[in-house]
């Protein structure tokens, strides 16, 4: 007997929960809600159950108090998740600017054409796309022209120093001034991590380079973007289609970047 | 693994050439969902935004140990999109009579949801095979002849017990957890 009620309580519920009162069963069951917690309680967790796990629908019942709702902003007010927020839009804006419309016929349509394609190119003219590279390389290669950070009087800083010994392609002396010297707090760090990341590439050390211009866009500073258009550079140097891309897209997300406009015209032939 | 933890740093530190990636990947299969389901190409970004947010808030909170990036990247920005299309539907049936809340609030109220629902998924995942199918189709709207129908059941009244037992026990799991007790229901 008890379970044969049970049974048919569980039955009124679900038909609750899945809108198949009629009105006047509606109007008498939820009066039996109001006055019966228990029964509202479990009405509450079966409708919320049964929207979850609807794929056609969505549980909003409401379940958080202000506090935790007012807890949960602040958290992504703090100024790690701002930029996070920041960077995912910047970044889905440059995205959605990408002439992608290409991409998704040759997914859509002709992937097979796409992949007889890209073997063709594969097989038969790397050659031609090394030697483009090269000339961008060529074209836009700037290292013997690196921005000046130091103002007038201030000669005998440390980076005024290393600016001097590049400029005069001493760059083993320029490494080991700048790494002595160096100093994160300095406003002149990013700064000098252009000087010793330049100056490790043209002693042949990319791999270095690249790590100091990592360190440069981690500056989060005016001249982060500096590291990305040097890593471009060497990317170019070296033939790395994918990465040279990657950096170009990334200068391309804002026209602050620097050398922006240059990034536009290698990438409007790459 | 080793992907999660690689797109969830640069996400943290705001590297633009990894998030940029992310879209790369997963950006066409979101959008395709998105316009299958009556939405617009504008709000595909809006998707993606919370999605990456979600997975960020998550990760600070506990690291993720997830298996596939893609497969739970994707689950996240469904529900986010299910969540979407019953506001908009809730927005209808009172004549467009719903407080138009910030961002940050939506996104709150959804980091809580997503977090239910989660929980609900675990205990569902704690069911035998046999109930998941029956509770699977019953839970998205099947009536109990079409479950008969599609399971081979005897008759109408085992499809009913069979469903009650299912309910009852996913009902039990639920309750038995003491985050139950938080979900102020």
């Amino acid at each position: 007997m008890n379970s044969e009620f049970e049974h048919m309580r569980e039955e009124e519920i679900m038909r609750f929960v899945r809108g198949e009162m009629g009105p006047e069963e509606l109007n008498a069951f939820e009066e039996q809600i109001k006055s019966d917690s228990l029964l509202k309680e479990e009405v509450a967790l079966q409708r919320s159950v049964y929207n979850s796990l609807n794929e056609n629908e969505w549980d909003t019942s409401e379940m958080s108090t202000t506090e935790e709702i007012e807890e949960l902003k602040n958290v992504l007010n703090e100024p790690g998740l701002k930029r996070a927020s920041e960077t995912i839009k910047q970044v889905g804006n440059t995205y959605a600017s990408m002439d992608t419309s290409e991409l998704k016929t040759s997914k859509k349509t002709y992937k097979w054409l796409a992949m007889a394609a890209t073997l063709l190119l594969l097989l038969t003219i790397p050659f031609l796309l090394k030697n483009q590279d090269k000339d961008f390389y060529t074209t836009y290669e700037d290292w013997n022209a690196l921005p000046s950070f130091v103002e007038k009087g201030s000669s005998q800083n440390s980076l005024a120093l290393a600016e001097e010994l590049y400029k005069k392609d001493k760059f083993e002396e320029t490494i080991a001034h700048l790494k002595e010297n160096i100093d994160a707090e300095s406003t002149l760090y990013p700064a000098s991590l252009i000087y010793l990341g330049a100056a490790y590439f043209k002693s042949q050390n990319s791999a270095k380079a690249l790590a100091v211009f990592d360190q440069l866009v981690d500056t989060k500073t005016l001249y982060s973007s500096y590291g990305y258009w040097y890593k471009l550079l060497i990317y170019l140097q070296k033939n790395d289609q994918t990465n040279a891309q990657k950096m170009l897209d990334v200068i391309l997300t804002s026209p602050d970047n620097y050398n922006f406009k240059k990034a536009e015209e290698i990438n409007a032939s790459f | 693994m080793e992907e999660t933890e690689k797109y969830l740093t640069a996400l943290l530190k705001g590297d633009s050439t990894v998030v940029l990636d992310i879209y790369q990947k997963f950006f066409y299969k979101v959008e395709s969902f998105i316009l299958d389901n009556h939405g617009k190409k504008e709000d595909v970004q809006d998707v993606f935004h919370d999605a990456l947010m979600y997975l960020l808030l998550k990760h600070r909170e506990k690291p993720l140990k997830i298996n596939s990036f893609e497969a739970y990247f994707f689950t996240i920005c469904k529900n986010i999109w299910r969540r979407t299309l019953k506001n908009n539907k809730t927005r209808v049936m009172n004549d467009g009579d719903l407080a138009l809340v910030d961002n940050e609030t939506n996104l709150s109220h959804f980091i809580l949801e997503q977090k239910r629902w989660e929980f609900y998924q675990e205990k569902f995942q704690m069911l035998s095979g046999n109930c998941k199918e029956v509770l699977g189709n019953y839970f998205n709207g099947m009536s109990y002849e079409e479950i008969l129908e599609d399971l081979t059941y005897s008759s109408i009244n085992t499809v009913r017990q069979r469903v009650f037992k299912c309910k009852a026990k996913i009902i039990q799991l639920i309750k038995e957890d003491l985050r139950y007790h938080k979900l102020k229901l």
